[in-house]
């Protein structure tokens, strides 16, 4: 594993504004003050991803969509400091808008372009997205005129096979058939064994993160409180699940007596 | 590789494209983009794409029948003037109309991936210059039925076109970073095309009203009413363009731009925090 650093994170803070309708005065008050009311997502962030890591991030909703955005250079800290050597950090994103009005090509060369890859990359990669996704006749066909599932599985395919050096996996990542979900098992594996990509896998529930990372981070209020391998994290769970249970049956024995 | 330190520590932000670099790098989504919109207001309509052409023509044929009995002007065949009027206008006011609520728009794309936000103008403005191009073909035919002829002036047509561009540009920009903060703008912008659309000179001399002095003020110091009057000039009257208003602009609308493309780079960062 290649051991240079990807991402750092230094003290970084992030505050960000509640979506709320305004008044007429409130308006103006917010021309002049640009910002009305905030709240802290991320509270003083310092960890590190090495180049080629796989790591879990256990997270609260909130701090997931201001980390997703950090990441992904879409937003800028208040304070602190973010080293970003990711050339093309993508979030793997089955929800992307794609163009109802034009075709899988079409739609191909749209999103591709977006994600900023190069022209003959998208030609290559186009392809394989076809293949993947199984939609080899389908090619010309406007998105509108898929039916539900085989453009679910568009979705998936684009996701799977336009990654960058970084892929940000934030949900499920099935869709379609048992046949489609596992080919999209088996992919995000030769993704993993490929040791020049990182991975980012932003889920709660440790069995999951025990199958795909090396390393979980679990945040709480914006900030670090636990970094540690997953299997001594669930060691780590079932101790204290195992010491709660415990604990009620000691009370409910004296409750008894 | 990009390093950002904020507050109280070096700040080292490596840019790694500048605008034109952006826009070459971003060519296949401006053009697939634009292709999509111009889709979407034909997709199910019986007579489809012919409404690009249906629109404008009869937008001009009416406006110019009854500015026709209205001003009873002598030499002037209203139908191409009012058209050349109307084409530009629409293209303005579609561009700057769309473009004030466009970040809240795009936002679900927005959130996926760093992207400047002028290329969203671009492609917006990309989509309705292909309308426009239809609508002028039409205009070319309209004319050949006038006694209005074509001269070798026609060639400044690239020119008039490209400050059309450049100043909607500016505006689209502008009117896009500050759409984004008060969303009462829309209304604003609104009115305000509709005071342009008789204040301009889009179905009428803008100086038939006025003396020579009020009549040029208002011809060349409104943005609106001078690409009109320059897009007039060159396919209707075949007149050359008027070069020192047009360099006057020229380099306002450069200043204003780089402004403004300044403003959507300094905020870039910014707007995702109040979606």
């Amino acid at each position: 594993m290649c051991k240079d650093i990807l991402i750092r994170f230094e003290d970084v803070h992030l505050t960000e504004n509640k979506k709320q309708t305004l008044g007429f005065k409130k308006s103006l008050s917010k021309i002049k003050k640009m910002i009305i009311k905030e709240h802290d997502t991320i509270n003083g962030l310092s960890f590190e991803i090495k180049r080629g890591e796989h790591v879990g991030i256990m997270t609260e909703r909130l701090e997931k969509e201001s980390l997703n955005k950090l990441f992904t250079n879409v937003i800028d800290q208040d304070s602190g400091e973010i080293i970003n050597n990711a050339k093309r950090p993508i979030r793997f994103s089955p929800d992307f808008k794609f163009q109802a009005i034009l075709s899988i090509i079409d739609n191909i060369k749209y999103a591709g372009a977006f994600f900023g890859f190069s022209i003959y990359e998208i030609e290559a990669l186009t392809s394989e997205v076809l293949e993947f996704g199984g939609l080899k006749m389908f090619k010309n066909t406007l998105l509108t005129n898929l039916d539900q599932d085989t453009a679910r599985m568009f979705r998936h395919a684009f996701a799977l096979v336009f990654t960058g050096d970084l892929l940000i996996l934030n949900g499920a990542y099935k869709a379609g058939s048992k046949e489609f979900q596992a080919k999209c098992k088996r992919r995000i594996d030769a993704i993993m064994a490929n040791k020049g990509k990182t991975i980012i896998v932003m889920n709660n529930n440790l069995t999951y993160l025990n199958e795909l990372c090396d390393r979980v981070i679990v945040l709480s209020d914006g900030k670090v409180i636990r970094e540690d391998t997953p299997e001594n994290l669930i060691m780590e769970k079932k101790e204290k699940t195992r010491k709660e249970k415990e604990k009620n049956m000691e009370k409910e024995r004296s409750i008894n007596e | 590789m990009e390093i950002k330190k904020i507050k109280n520590k070096t700040v080292k932000t490596v840019k790694k494209y500048s605008f034109f670099r952006n826009v070459i790098h971003y060519r296949h989504f401006i053009i697939l983009g634009a292709k999509a919109q111009i889709k979407k207001k034909i997709v199910g309509k019986h007579l489809s794409w012919l409404w690009l052409i249906i629109d404008p023509l009869a937008q001009s044929l009416i406006y110019g029948l009854f500015i026709a009995m209205l001003l009873r002007h002598r030499g002037i065949s209203w139908g191409p003037f009012v058209l050349t009027g109307i084409l530009t206008f629409n293209f303005v006011k579609s561009t700057l109309k769309s473009s004030v609520q466009l970040i809240h728009k795009k936002e679900s794309l927005i959130r996926l991936n760093k992207v400047p936000k002028y290329i969203f103008v671009l492609e917006l403005m990309l989509s309705n210059l292909l309308e426009y191009f239809v609508a002028i073909g039409i205009l070319a035919i309209f004319i050949t039925f006038t006694p209005v002829r074509f001269t070798i002036n026609i060639l400044f047509f690239p020119l008039a076109l490209f400050m059309l561009l450049l100043l909607t540009f500016t505006f689209s920009c502008l009117f896009m970073h500050i759409g984004f903060y008060l969303k009462d703008f829309t209304n604003i912008v609104q009115v305000a095309f509709r005071f342009l659309f008789y204040g301009s000179g889009v179905i009428w001399p803008v100086d038939h009203f006025f003396g020579n002095v009020l009549g040029s003020i208002l011809k060349f110091g409104n943005p609106m009413s001078f690409v009109i009057v320059e897009c007039r000039n060159v396919l209707y009257y075949g007149k050359g363009l008027d070069l020192v208003p047009c360099l006057c602009w020229f380099i306002l609308a450069v200043v204003l731009s780089g402004l403004s493309i300044y403003l959507l780079e300094k905020y870039d960062g910014k707007y995702m925090k109040n979606v």
